[in-house]
């Protein structure tokens, strides 16, 4: 017997008898006022955010907000800044050191100001995370209400790796004093368009 | 040998200055829990329905390991089963042998704490560096964490500047929380960009989907991950959820419960290996499936992890976690150890005033305090009781030395000794005086003076 | 109705005046009861050490000195407690069953029944209120702090009536007291160390008296505050409701 056996039959043998009913249920999806508790989300994650209404604005916003970053990465091709040649490097360790990374955010989550990323679906996975400073772009009318809804609007998506990233990196492993900037990124802005231009096709939209 | 509570938490809380300090600190996470979860609307729903799929899941666990399996394989994934400890252990070793790896980055995982991973892989020669800054400072310290979220809750901030003053040579006497974390990033940044392989514990696995969830603050897990080829998620066969939709309960309540953070930072879905990489996840029984077995205990796998019980815990909180001598400490530890060895940690279940905060705050709704009650029984009937409790009855004679005891044990064994074994009566009183002074024998009314009082 | 008071053993030898209190308060809400003779104990301390197979004669004594009673009223919520949910080990008779439904801590029972009737009464003191963890979280008397909506003790709502009272709330109003029973004895320091922190934190805030519907907790409370001389009195709520002068 494999041990893949073995804990199978031990298992049947442990649940005879056992058998908890799933129940169903449904949820009620928060559509209230959504943007402003998203807002609100995020200063409490210490991530700052800026509202902008048109790409070539934000390269003034990012430029302003991160003065001298020499190495970046930048995967929005509508925003001009140009960063790193990722097609001549093959290891992620030669990112590194890595001052800033520009990435796209699906859709944002209001009750914790969570962002859905598509993790696998950036030229490289570590992108968001090797950075000392992140900026994700979102669309300002892309936000749902929980996390109930977060998981419906992915489920059946197809991904190799997703994340939702909520802030800065942090820690309080010390005396549980927050030090903001643990392993990953050490500052976060959200860029919010509060124009529907960006549209992103990623997700299923819910009527 | 027996785990020692008593001894160990005396020990602990005679430390006045430091036990307070502990106390304190843990109930500051319970004081922003209580917030986080007032800020959800019907947090007690959302414990009711978590419930229903842990206990759904846990009492279906066969299929849905099954299907877990089968949807993972067709992401690619490679999906190995450890009967214990040891075959997880070996398993992880020969996964990197066949890569020749030389360093392998871990984030946090109690699970590779309870199969003591560590040790077994450093016998191989290969390099591990914990990730998470509070693993990485017990790693440094050669201790276990005493927390399962807050492994190094236990150490003061002067101590992991002096440890890293001396293995990383930073600045002596420098203890400020946000200079430290740096100078642990500098040093982890170095073990990142150097490691050859990464593992991860897993907070839920999905049987609809194949995937695995991971919750860091720190970035740790997802670092590792994707700077290295091969990943590794060692996950507890407990962990897999039936499907995607119903990380939406979890992952609500999971960090408000551990935390009082509404949502980790990271919280990551580790589906399909990146290009050129490699994905295993290890499903580990450990005595898990025969924890099943038991009636009434069975519910304990409910667990999510979060360590709520542990910051609400009265005791806990007074003794610190290295007085349960387990890798999981605090009431949920309690009910955990006895499925192991009833009498090396029969101590535990008695550690605890049955005050029932744990079974409250418990996200998942496991009454830890009700399986605390029956853990007594179970060990009273086996004949394991502590020796703490043993000695305590061996005291006995020393009664008599003692009138006021004496007058009591008499008044009150005139009518009760029949009914009460004597270690009751007399173990009772020898430690109570030591910091409380003895309540005083009264006359009471007789019954006739009774039936009168309060009649005008 | 056939009512049976209950007087826990540890109230009989040591708090004699709290069960005189409770009697006299009965009689002025003209509530009939008996007092069964040859009460023992519920039995409660052998079955938290993990002796309920030894306290099943305790039981069962308990079910035969009750067990005809419509209703027990017992001056204790945990005792109470033990009986409604650990005499679920014995035999379901009739009796078994009936003393289990009909069983109740006669501070909430009173609570319940009486809430408007209550005497007029005077307690100018500074008042910290202590429900026990049995009535809080067992029996679910108040809201604990731990369940997500505002929290609240049931104690509150019987003395907020009394004009010259005034009630303190702790910064961790619902802590357990570290008695636990055989707790105490066992790990004696923390049991000591827990109370002795309820007791700071009642001292900081000017507290006078410690008020519970638990004596038990009280009597461990007390046996610190004596050892420590700390100015602070502990009351069972049936004296303060009774108007019984500090």
């Amino acid at each position: 017997m494999t041990s893949k056996e073995k804990i199978l039959e031990n298992i049947k043998l442990s649940t005879v008898n056992k058998n908890v009913i799933l129940d169903d249920v449904e949820y009620l999806y928060d559509k209230k006022d959504l943007s402003v508790k998203f807002k609100n989300a995020l200063k409490s994650v210490s991530a700052e955010f800026l509202i902008f209404s048109n790409y070539d604005e934000t390269v003034e916003i990012i430029n302003s907000y991160f003065p001298n970053q020499k190495r970046c990465i930048n995967t929005i091709k509508e925003i001009n800044i140009s960063g790193l040649d990722l097609s001549k490097i093959n290891n992620p360790t030669d990112f590194h050191p890595l001052d800033l990374s520009i990435i796209k955010g699906d859709f944002a989550v209001a009750e914790n100001g969570a962002i859905w990323i598509n993790t696998g679906d950036l030229p490289d996975r570590t992108i968001p995370f090797l950075c000392e400073n992140l900026i994700i772009i979102i669309d300002g009318h892309n936000i749902v209400g929980d996390m109930h809804e977060a998981y419906h609007k992915t489920d059946g998506i197809d991904y190799s790796y997703g994340t939702f990233i909520t802030g800065p990196s942090k820690t309080a492993d010390i005396e549980q004093t927050l030090v903001v900037g643990a392993q990953g990124p050490r500052k976060m802005l959200v860029l919010i368009s509060e124009n529907s231009f960006y549209k992103n096709t990623n997700t299923k939209q819910i009527p | 040998m027996e785990v020692d509570f008593k001894n160990k938490s005396r020990d602990f809380v005679s430390d006045v200055q430091r036990s307070k300090w502990h106390d304190t600190a843990l109930w500051f996470v319970r004081s922003k829990r209580d917030v986080a979860v007032m800020n959800v609307d019907n947090w007690e729903e959302l414990r009711n329905q978590a419930s229903n799929i842990k206990e759904h899941c846990i009492s279906n666990l066969d299929k849905y390991l099954i299907e877990f399996e089968a949807n993972a394989k067709k992401n690619g994934v490679y999906i190995h089963w450890a009967i214990d400890g040891d075959e997880h252990n070996e398993i992880v070793g020969k996964i990197l042998k066949s890569h020749n790896i030389k360093k392998l980055v871990k984030s946090k995982s109690m699970l590779t704490e309870e199969c003591e991973l560590n040790p077994y892989l450093e016998k191989q020669g290969i390099e591990v560096i914990d990730t998470d800054l509070g693993e990485r400072i017990i790693q440094m310290r050669n201790e276990t964490p005493s927390h399962i979220v807050l492994p190094a809750i236990h150490i003061k901030k002067e101590e992991v500047s002096e440890l890293f003053a001396e293995k990383w040579n930073t600045e002596k006497g420098n203890n400020d929380p946000e200079y430290l974390t740096y100078q642990a990033r500098m040093s982890l940044r170095k073990d990142f960009l150097s490691a050859d392989a990464a593992l991860t514990g897993v907070n839920f696995a999905i049987a609809e989907t194949g995937e695995v969830v991971v919750c860091t603050n720190e970035g740790n897990a997802d670092l590792g991950v994707n700077i290295t080829n091969l990943q590794i998620h060692s996950m507890g066969l407990e962990k897999v959820i039936p499907k995607r939709k119903h990380l939406g309960v979890f992952t609500r309540m999971l960090a408000r419960s551990a935390t009082g953070q509404a949502i980790t930072v990271y919280t990551s879905h580790f589906k399909k290996p990146k290009l050129q990489g490699e994905m295993h996840v290890i499903i580990v029984d450990n005595g898990r499936s025969e924890r099943l077995k038991k009636d009434y205990f069975w519910t304990s796998l409910k667990c999510i992890r979060c360590g709520a019980c542990m910051n609400t815990c009265p005791i806990y909180r007074r003794s610190g976690g290295h007085s349960y001598g387990y890798t999981i400490p605090g009431p949920i530890g309690a009910i955990l150890t006895p499925n192991i060895d009833l009498k090396k940690y029969s101590d535990l279940p008695f550690a605890s005033t049955l005050c029932g905060s744990c079974s409250d705050v418990c996200p998942v709704k496991i009454d830890i305090h009700n399986q605390l009650y029956k853990w007594r029984q179970e060990i009273g009937k086996n004949n394991v009781l502590p020796k703490t409790k043993s000695v305590a009855m061996g005291i006995a004679g020393k009664i008599l030395e003692k009138p006021k005891l004496f007058k009591f044990v008499f008044k009150i064994g005139r009518i009760t000794l029949k009914i009460l074994p004597d270690f009751i009566i007399y173990n009772k009183w020898n430690n109570w005086g030591k910091a409380r002074t003895m309540p005083e024998i009264k006359k009471r009314k007789n019954d006739k003076q009774r039936k009168n009082i309060g009649k005008y | 109705m056939k009512i049976a008071l209950s007087i826990p053993c540890f109230i009989e030898e040591f708090y004699p005046e709290v069960a005189d209190s409770a009697i006299k308060l009965m009689r002025k809400l003209g509530i009939e009861f008996e007092i069964p003779k040859g009460q023992t104990c519920c039995g409660q301390p052998l079955a938290n050490s993990g002796y309920e197979h030894k306290a099943i004669g305790a039981y069962h004594h308990y079910v035969k000195t009750f067990g005809d009673y419509e209703q027990t009223l017992m001056i204790s919520g945990s005792c109470s407690y033990h009986i409604k949910e650990h005499y679920d080990v014995i035999e379901q008779t009739g009796k078994v069953i009936r003393l289990r439904k009909n069983i109740r801590d006669l501070t909430e029972y009173i609570m319940s029944v009486y809430i408007g009737k209550l005497p007029k009464v005077h307690f100018p003191h500074k008042v910290a209120l202590h429900t026990g963890c049995h009535s809080l979280r067992g029996m679910r008397f108040g809201v604990s702090s731990e369940l997500g909506i505002p929290t609240k003790s049931f104690l509150t709502s019987l003395v907020e009536h009394i004009e010259d009272i005034e009630i303190i709330t702790l910064d961790r109003p619902d802590e357990c007291c570290g008695f636990g029973g055989t707790f105490s004895v066992y790990y004696d320091e923390i049991s000591v160390r827990m109370g002795s922190d309820k007791l700071d934190d009642a001292v900081s805030k000017g507290v006078e008296v410690l008020v519970s519907n638990d004596m038990s907790c009280l009597m461990h409370l007390d046996g610190i505050i004596k050892k420590r001389n700390l100015p602070l009195k502990v009351r069972h709520i049936m004296q303060v409701l009774n108007g019984d002068k500090l």
